[in-house]
């Protein structure tokens, strides 16, 4: 009997994995095929790589979604710690005020938030700019930032600086030597999250892009209307990989950390 | 090293006053502890004489001299907190030169200067570990090392032993009076321990509530206590009403003796006998009150059960006058 729930329960296990997995694979896999359709049987090839390569709108896409991504992700860090360590000096009433008025991007549908900012800039009188879009974006990921940070940095011990001040230390030697080591892996997971949002991101930027410019998530959408191919293949396990080594990178930067930071403890 | 006053010490919270015009002089180089029930403002009037937090009133001064507005990073104080607080990225020899280069000590000497605050509190082995490869003990060490070795003028300590086991901090509190003894540096030691503020301290600061209930060496506010509270916090007490006054009589001063023994003080029923090695403690019943004797073993042979009725005597300088008529 209980060896029975034993092998019950991996079996569950490995269904919830096959669950998550499996389209990931395929995908990948097929990525590989030489079929247009993406019909067996499997045919080794790595032409729609080339094409990708070759694919001028698909790398400009890409290289717009990254810088995107990336400005987004480095404003999120900064305002994230900010509003964090500015928190620490509130009461506990304001400093929960503020908080759930900077979270509540979280709860809004992204569709909403998008459309929300568009109809601004329509009945302001403004023409579409990136600004706007990575504007969005920061309001979408911020959120994210914040809670991973946060999740980190309630670890943060207020006797750390005032053992730092104690010895002599001013408050910006403080700073940067005591405060900012202590929280810099937060500061980096928090970024990494908040890149990952803004470079997913579909709704936000749909609504807001100007015409003639597309990120990455677009182009695939815009592409796959007229026939999927397996370059969306290519692309998208060149994503994937892309994700899991900067995932790797950051979990070398935080070593044992990383467990902590995908599982959001302190 | 400094001589340390408070002078009508205060710290409001809101409308809670939680320290209450202290006035103290501590001598240059004693170790005071202050003692006192959780919550009765140790750690706050720590952290004023630390400048971590400012008082609604009054004043601290280090050798006569206000440091009111000093801050914190230029009262050259030694802190320990309960947590440690070692920084977690930097190794025990980091750790322990952080100060150092805050105090613009010449580069050349910081090593020697770590090396030397190692060594003083037997940590030299481990000037490479990080804090989280360190027992608490060790991080106890580190961090007493740390606070010394930029020599403060005054050494806070905020019941730096309590987080460790029984063992540890017996062994920790004679080494941390040797190291005080080597540095000779005022200290405050903040406990909520009467029997380490007891072993560890020149003078005892008994605080409750937010004023100072009496100061004095530790052998005058155990056998000289000033008020109720101070006998009963400083180990056991009876307090015997007479004539509209208190007094308190230690249990070891309590002797029982059969019913009708010569001098008998008060009479009554042994409602309980705890047995705890060394002695025994005897609780007697005695209708309007209860007596508690603590009885050593000398004589070996325990002769009373419970149950038994006996007399409890004690001498007349067993007997301390407290001061106060609050009940
Ligand atoms: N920052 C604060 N704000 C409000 N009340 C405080 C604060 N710090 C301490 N207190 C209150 O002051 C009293 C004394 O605290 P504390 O000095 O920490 O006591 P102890 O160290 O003797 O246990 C407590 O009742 C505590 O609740
Ligand atoms: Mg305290």
């Amino acid at each position: 009997m209980k060896k029975q729930r034993h092998i019950l329960s991996r079996i569950f296990i490995i269904l919830v994995i096959l669950f998550l997995y499996v389209p990931i694979f395929v995908l990948m896999l097929l990525g590989f095929n030489e079929s247009r359709y993406n019909s067996l049987p499997f045919k080794f090839t790595t032409q729609w790589y080339e094409e990708m390569i070759a694919n001028e709108a698909l790398l400009s896409a890409a290289k717009n979604s990254l810088l995107l991504a990336l400005v987004t992700g480095i404003i999120c860090t900064v305002l994230a710690t900010l509003f964090i360590l500015g928190q620490r000096y509130l009461s506990r009433r304001t400093s929960g005020l503020f908080n759930s008025i900077v979270m509540m991007p979280m709860s809004i549908p992204w569709l909403i938030m998008g459309l929300s900012i568009l109809l601004m800039i329509r009945s302001m009188d403004f023409t579409k700019n990136m600004a706007f879009v990575l504007a969005g974006h920061v309001i979408i990921s911020l959120p994210y930032a914040l809670l991973v940070l946060r999740a980190r940095m309630s670890s943060l011990d207020k006797s750390l600086e005032e053992m730092s001040a104690s010895l002599g230390a001013g408050p910006l030697t403080t700073f940067r030597r005591v405060t900012l080591p202590a929280i810099a892996p937060a500061m980096v997971a928090g970024g990494f999250l908040a890149f990952m949002i803004s470079f997913d991101n579909f709704a936000i930027s749909y609504f807001l892009i100007p015409n003639g410019v597309t990120t990455l998530p677009i182009e695939i959408q815009t592409s796959i209307k007229f026939g999927f191919t397996p370059e969306i293949n290519a692309i998208s396990t060149v994503i994937i990989v892309f994700s899991l080594v900067i995932l790797l990178i950051v979990g070398i930067i935080m070593r044992s950390n990383l467990k902590d930071m995908l599982g959001g403890k302190k | 090293m400094a001589k340390v006053e408070l002078r009508d010490l205060t710290k409001i919270y809101g409308n809670n006053t939680v320290v209450d015009h202290i006035n103290l002089e501590v001598e240059d180089g004693t170790l005071v502890s202050v003692l006192g029930p959780s919550g009765c403002g140790k750690t706050t009037t720590l952290r004023m004489i630390a400048g971590f937090e400012m008082p609604e009133d009054g004043d601290v001064l280090f050798d006569g001299q206000s440091v009111g507005k000093v801050a914190v990073n230029k009262r050259n104080i030694g802190m320990v907190f309960q947590s440690y607080a070692l920084f977690p990225h930097m190794t025990v020899a980091q750790n322990v030169a952080y100060g150092l280069e805050q105090h613009a000590v010449p580069k050349q000497e910081i090593p020697g200067r770590v090396q030397e605050a190692l060594e003083m509190v037997h940590m030299e082995d481990y000037a490479k570990r990080k804090p989280k490869q360190l027992s608490g003990g060790q991080q106890q060490r580190v961090a007493l090392a740390r606070a010394l070795v930029i020599r403060p003028r005054v050494l806070l300590l905020d019941e730096c032993l309590s987080a460790l086991d029984k063992k540890l901090r017996v062994e920790m509190q004679s080494e941390l009076r040797r190291i005080l003894e080597e540095t000779k540096v005022t200290t405050f030691f903040v406990t909520h321990d009467q029997e380490e503020a007891m072993t560890l301290s020149d003078r005892i600061v008994v605080m409750r509530d937010g004023i100072v209930e009496q100061t004095g060496t530790p052998f005058e506010v155990y056998e000289r206590p000033a008020s109720r509270f101070v006998a009963g916090f400083l180990g056991k007490a009876n307090f015997i009403e007479r004539d509209g006054k208190t007094y308190a009589v230690r249990p070891e001063k309590v002797k029982i003796g059969e019913e009708g023994t010569q001098g008998a003080r008060k009479t009554g029923v042994i409602s309980s006998l705890v047995y705890s090695g060394n002695l025994t403690t005897c609780t007697v019943d005695c209708g309007d009150m209860e007596i508690l004797a603590e009885i050593s073993h000398i004589d070996g042979a325990k002769r009373f059960e419970r149950g038994d009725r006996v007399s409890a005597v004690w001498s007349d300088d067993a007997e301390i006058l407290l001061e106060e008529a609050e009940a």
